[in-house]
């Protein structure tokens, strides 16, 4: 049986289901829609899920994976990876080796020119095995319209962000962190000049850019949905002491 | 499907076609809107297509129509393009119209007419040749055996022993007054079937309807949700604190508040699964909906609520009640997992 965990969550149009095997334990995720936008944001989720299998070389998901997508409905299913996903709560100084993790596999994995943007690069959706990247999950809004350093940017910035959400201070460790991890990135990648005005500012002109090019409402993202005073508070922040 | 000799597989009864609608013996009335609104719009209906026609004259029903969130529970089961599918009590197409979209043979019988005009409007918008619709009444019409591969009835069960044409709005509040109420409890209307009887019987007629390896999917209120303990109305008929009181004075409640006897019957887990045992359905597998089955944002097997999460129940336009809600159900069902007390049961049946 299929357990509904998602429906159509967050202006998401799609449901997510987990099947369980008979001793209770996910076996296998259930992606379903009912209607012609969900059907073409599924197709083109399974596209980029099936990418990054194939760069993970992870042949058992590629071999179990299953699409069925018609014009208004789709059911789609791959298999579950167990794992914890990261905590953007968590200061992001506690949360530094666990990024510095993702950088480093992002770097690896999305090295190629046909490599999409995840679009929505939360640690929320990634899963690890201690500190190591198991496994990226949730590509709804996966894309290749975004700028490529937008993902590790949104990473590290989204998790300053729901710090200062909760009320936890951005302290001298999380900024001094944001700036090694800063560095890493832009060792990688070329990162506009814009995001040294505000990373978070910045985030959000892309997604508005995003949203305005492709109809697609992205506007649950934390840098829409945010106030922007705010978004604009952490990036005094981390202008201050964080960019290099 | 657009053929007698197809529908006449599935149907015994001899059917009508009129204006894409086949005609069967008609059943009481059952809408969200009294038969002179429902007039109201029927006659602009091709001119400004389905959507337009519910914007301009009752918009605040546009979601519970056309929201896929609709579909969450239906999400649970297995659906196939091959698939025969009966939609019992189909209404407005809220879960019709997504389940055609599967590709599979679908059947939406509904006892109301102007809803399935409304419904035959959105069928030919969206050229669903392999939807069916028929007007007539659940409980007469006559199903074949075994035709059917899957059997939906969502949040019908409850109204099959209703004996009163039911416009849901003054159902649920009518006041008769003292005196009316008082005449009805000396004059109450020779016994007929009890409500369980006469469910058992239907869902009898549905197993029968069923292929062998056939799944009915139930949805329906728990008649022990928490939050009827908490004062919310029982949906049926708009009265606080009276689902888990004992059927005598659940009717002597409802005729003198009501001037009615109360006769949507709901059930615990227990109680359903009985009810589906005596109609004849031994697999039974039982899901929960979060906040219920209408609008889920989870729909959890007993192994599956380790995915609850509070933020699904908390819906309120007050931030106290949200507040509440949270706080309840994250201990109710997050903390002590009882789902003796979940808003609604979500079920797939099968008779083997």
């Amino acid at each position: 049986m299929i357990n509904i965990i998602r429906n159509y969550l967050h202006k998401s149009q799609c449901q997510t289901g987990i099947a369980l095997t008979e001793e209770g334990r996910p076996r296998t995720v259930v992606r379903t829609t009912f209607s012609r936008e969900g059907a073409d944001i599924l197709r083109a989720e399974m596209e980029y899920l099936r990418w990054y299998a194939r760069q993970v070389a992870d042949e058992t998901f590629l071999n179990d994976m299953q699409v069925h997508v018609r014009d208004c409905y789709g059911k789609c299913q791959f298999p579950y990876h167990e794992g914890e996903t990261g905590d953007y709560y968590r200061p992001l100084h506690l949360n530094a080796g666990k990024i510095a993790a993702v950088v480093r596999h992002y770097g690896k994995i999305f090295a190629d020119d046909e490599a999409p943007v995840h679009g929505d690069f939360s640690l929320g959706n990634i899963i690890f095995k201690g500190d190591d990247v198991s496994w990226i999950i949730d590509w709804e809004n996966a894309n290749r319209c975004m700028p490529r350093c937008y993902d590790l940017i949104y990473l590290i910035t989204e998790n300053c962000l729901f710090c200062r959400l909760t009320g936890t201070r951005i302290a001298d460790e999380d900024t001094a962190a944001y700036r090694r991890l800063y560095r890493e990135i832009s060792d990688k990648y070329e990162i506009p000049a814009q995001v040294a005005d505000g990373p978070g500012q910045w985030c959000s002109d892309v997604v508005r850019r995003y949203m305005e090019k492709t109809g697609i409402d992205h506007s649950k993202c934390p840098f829409i949905a945010v106030e922007g005073k705010i978004i604009r508070e952490v990036d005094e922040i981390l202008k201050r002491n964080g960019l290099p | 499907m657009n053929t007698q000799t197809s529908l006449t597989d599935m149907i015994a009864d001899s059917l009508e076609l009129r204006d894409g609608i086949w005609y069967g013996e008609k059943g009481l009335y059952w809408s969200n809107l009294s038969r002179e609104d429902n007039q109201s719009y029927i006659r602009e209906l091709p001119q400004l297509g389905a959507k337009a026609t519910l914007r301009k004259y009752f918009p605040q029903h546009e979601e519970v129509i056309f929201s896929p969130k609709r579909m969450g529970g239906v999400a649970t089961l297995d659906l196939r393009p091959e698939d025969r599918i009966l939609d019992a009590g189909c209404m407005w197409g809220a879960l019709t119209v997504p389940l055609a979209y599967t590709g599979a043979q679908v059947v939406g019988i509904d006892q109301t007419e102007e809803s399935l005009k409304f419904l035959a409007q959105r069928k030919a918008e969206e050229g669903l040749e392999n939807l069916t619709l028929i007007n007539a009444d659940l409980k007469k019409i006559a199903l074949r055996a075994g035709s059917f591969d899957k059997i939906v009835l969502n949040g019908v069960l409850e109204w099959i022993p209703e004996v009163e044409n039911v416009e849901v709005n003054q159902f649920t509040t009518r006041r008769p007054g003292l005196w009316e109420s008082l005449r009805r409890l000396r004059q109450r209307p020779p016994g007929h079937q009890s409500p369980r009887e006469e469910q058992v019987r239907f869902l009898k007629k549905i197993a029968g309807a069923l292929k062998d390896d056939g799944v009915l999917y139930l949805a329906i209120e728990n008649r022990y949700d928490i939050y009827y303990f908490l004062g919310q109305k029982e949906p049926h008929c708009g009265i606080r604190f009276f689902s888990f009181l004992p059927h005598g004075l659940q009717n002597l409640v409802s005729l003198l508040l009501r001037g009615r006897e109360f006769r949507n019957w709901t059930y615990s887990e227990g109680g359903l699964r009985s009810l589906l045992r005596d109609a004849g359905f031994t697999n039974v597998d039982v899901l929960y909906g979060f906040p219920g089955y209408h609008f889920p944002e989870l729909v959890l097997q007993k192994e599956g609520m380790r995915f609850f999460r509070s933020a699904a129940m908390a819906q309120s336009p007050s931030r106290i009640k949200k507040a509440v809600k949270k706080i309840v159900s994250h201990t109710v069902f997050g903390i002590f997992k009882a789902r003796a007390l979940a808003p609604a049961f979500i079920v797939h049946a099968r008779k083997i």
